[in-house]
């Protein structure tokens, strides 16, 4: 491709005379380029998260147009609007098609109000109409209120400054005419910012924002930091290599509890599935029979959707951890779920009804609000690294500690926890923050436990995995999920890096035939190893050895 | 059965502001009591309306400012959501 682009280059600037007007009169084109590059920049290196991918681009485009004071003062006055819009439309149960839909009117409404001040009051700026960053600026709203709903003012908040931190770096760059006039004029450098493109992302492997959440743990593991996994490293070389494209995108919930009942792998019970108006009735017929359970999207990930109905009250109402709801409220947020309420774009899922877990006293004791688990990292069938999630009441009682859980390191060998960090306030901690209790435990019957991560790791066909365990009072360990794509955190949980223990894995692991329990046996012999080749007597692997694997 | 929906402050909050914000505008630019003399005191109604718009990032900046105060335990603990 950039050979091809290239070639053009050349004969544009051989033919530039012909061409310079054309280049000169479509200079939007070439602004979006750098405006793009930019936002690229700030995702991919630096790490920031913002609403949208390129959309702050175009909005930068909309502070060219009009400058830059009036155009993030219309783009803040419809977001401000629509965002009120959507926080009082919460709780009824609309669905995304007709909620976004409201939404629009009421930006339309906040579009006029501005054109019509701006007429009748002889103010030119407000004559802009500028229709489509309008509408990306109220899917900005819809996702920031969700946001702020479900994980609190800090995350989506912060999610927000940063894309106004983008559009500006975006809008900087894209009008500073010298550089666009100088860029404009050189085709070469058209091509130039395609390959800076294309080797920006093929060679980052971390982030600006990962040397900061790392920035402990690296300084810790001294001359072995690199053995710290960054997402892109994580992508690329484990997620890509191990776990198969057909399956990241149909292994759900629901699959990973057939594949496990096939194998008697213990799981939460699973009262009904809701695939659509009709299991609405069934889902009623239940609630007249149970009074605790709980309501998941099929495919949503993060505590997202989540009902957790813990009881009824005197009035014939469900307890939940969304407040006190009459039944057709929580058949209604079924029916959401359905009908694409919770999932980004509005997308159609099904839901999940399944028995609610009654946490195990070691580590329900040390949490409050929700129900902790044991997240398990399992490599190749082997688990490489555990932590304990305990809820907290930043976190709402969700085990995410994206949210505010505190993660609690857990060594693979001895299953003995030993001090927790949250994420949230980068601290680390000895004791629960709210609940006081001492984060030094020991998790009980562990090599069961990690047998049961790793059964449910192979039974997906998973080769990179994070298994999420949860500790029933009368079932023991049941496997709650088992993500495609688990998160980064573990590994400041434990102070150790991830990386290190993946490629010894991968230079150590035998040809896949041994049983979930010798893996596990193999492990924890590693982790004692401290996961170096130099303490493990590992037969070489030769050439004959992969030809027998294979 | 309908459902009961609770209604709580802060969706009444957010429906109060969501119209406050699109109606002072429009009655600020267009009421004909108000005329298109200039509004009591220094400033002109463009300037009254120049100021609405302008004041509308700076309150909502504010508020998230407050509400993330409030987050983080900076003003009291526990977590705040809408």
């Amino acid at each position: 491709m950039l050979s091809g682009l290239g070639v053009a280059a050349l004969y544009i600037r051989a033919n530039w005379d012909l061409f310079i007007p054309v280049a000169s009169s479509i200079q939007f084109a070439f602004q979006l380029m750098l405006a793009g590059t930019v936002i690229a920049v700030l995702r991919n290196e630096a790490g920031v998260s913002t609403f949208g991918v390129f959309g702050p681009a175009i909005l930068a485009f909309a502070w060219l147009e009009v400058g830059p004071l009036w155009g993030f003062l219309l783009v803040a006055y419809v977001f401000v609007v629509t965002a009120s819009a959507r926080a009082s439309l919460r709780g009824l149960d609309m669905g995304t098609p007709h909620r976004v839909a409201t939404l629009l009117v009421v930006a339309g409404i906040a579009l006029f109000v501005m054109e019509a001040a701006g007429r009748l009051q002889g103010i030119p700026t407000f004559e802009t109409a500028l229709l489509f960053p309008v509408v990306l600026t109220t899917w900005y709203a819809e996702r920031f209120v969700t946001s702020v709903a479900e994980d609190g003012w800090q995350p989506g908040s912060r999610r927000l400054a940063w894309t106004l931190i983008a559009i500006t770096a975006a809008y900087l760059v894209a009008g500073y005419e010298p550089l666009v006039d100088a860029f404009v004029r050189t085709p070469e450098a058209w091509v130039g910012v395609a390959a800076l493109n294309v080797f920006l992302g093929g060679a980052t492997n971390i982030r600006l924002t990962e040397y900061l959440r790392f920035r402990t743990l690296r300084r810790s593991l001294g001359a072995e930091r690199d053995g710290v996994l960054t997402m892109r490293v994580r992508n690329r070389d484990f997620i890509s290599e191990y776990n198969p494209a057909g399956l990241m995108s149909t292994l759900d919930k629901v699959r990973v509890k057939r594949l496990c009942h096939g194998l008697e792998i213990p799981t939460p019970e699973t009262f009904l599935l809701v695939d659509g108006r009709s299991d609405l009735d069934d889902l009623r017929a239940l609630l007249a029979e149970r009074e605790s359970f709980v309501i998941k999207p099929v495919g949503g990930s993060g505590g997202r959707g989540v009902l957790v109905v813990r009881g009824r009250a005197e009035n014939g109402d469900f307890e939940t951890n969304r407040g006190q709801l009459p039944p057709e409220a929580v058949v209604s947020h079924a029916r959401d779920i359905v009908y694409g309420g919770d999932a980004d774009y509005g997308a159609w899922d099904r839901a999940i009804v399944e028995a609610v877990v009654h946490p195990d006293g070691i580590l329900a004791n040390r949490a409050v609000g929700g129900v902790p688990d044991l997240r398990v990292i399992v490599f190749q069938g082997h688990p490489i690294m555990a932590m304990a999630r305990l809820p907290t009441e930043e976190s709402n009682g969700t085990a995410n500690i994206h949210t505010g859980a505190v993660g609690v390191a857990v060594d693979v060998a001895s299953g003995e926890a030993s001090g927790g960090f949250q994420q949230t306030r980068s601290r680390f901690l000895d004791s629960h923050p709210d609940t006081g209790a001492s984060l030094s435990f020991t998790v009980p019957d562990w090599e069961e436990t990690l047998t049961v991560a790793a059964r449910a790791a192979t039974a997906t066909g998973l080769g990179y995995a994070g298994v999420d365990i949860v500790f029933d009072a009368e079932r023991g360990p049941l496997v709650l999920e088992v993500n495609r794509r688990p998160g980064l955190g573990i590994q400041n949980a434990n102070m150790a890096g991830l990386l290190g223990r993946l490629r010894f894995v991968e230079d150590t692991a035998g040809g896949g035939f041994e049983s979930a329990a010798a893996r596990v046996e193999q492990a924890v012999a590693w982790h004692q190893a401290d996961w170096s080749a130099a303490n493990v007597d590992v037969p070489p692997v030769t050439a004959a050895t992969v030809e027998v694997e294979r | 059965m309908s459902a009961r929906k609770p209604l709580p402050y802060g969706r009444l909050m957010a429906a109060l502001s969501c119209a406050i914000l699109l109606f002072v505008p429009i009655v600020l630019a267009g009421a004909p009591a108000l005329s298109k003399s200039a509004v009591p005191g220094p400033y002109t109604r463009p300037d009254a309306v120049l100021a609405f718009f302008a004041a509308v990032p700076i309150v909502f900046t504010l508020f998230v400012v407050y509400k993330v105060a409030k987050y983080r335990g900076w003003i009291e603990t526990g977590a705040d959501r809408l």
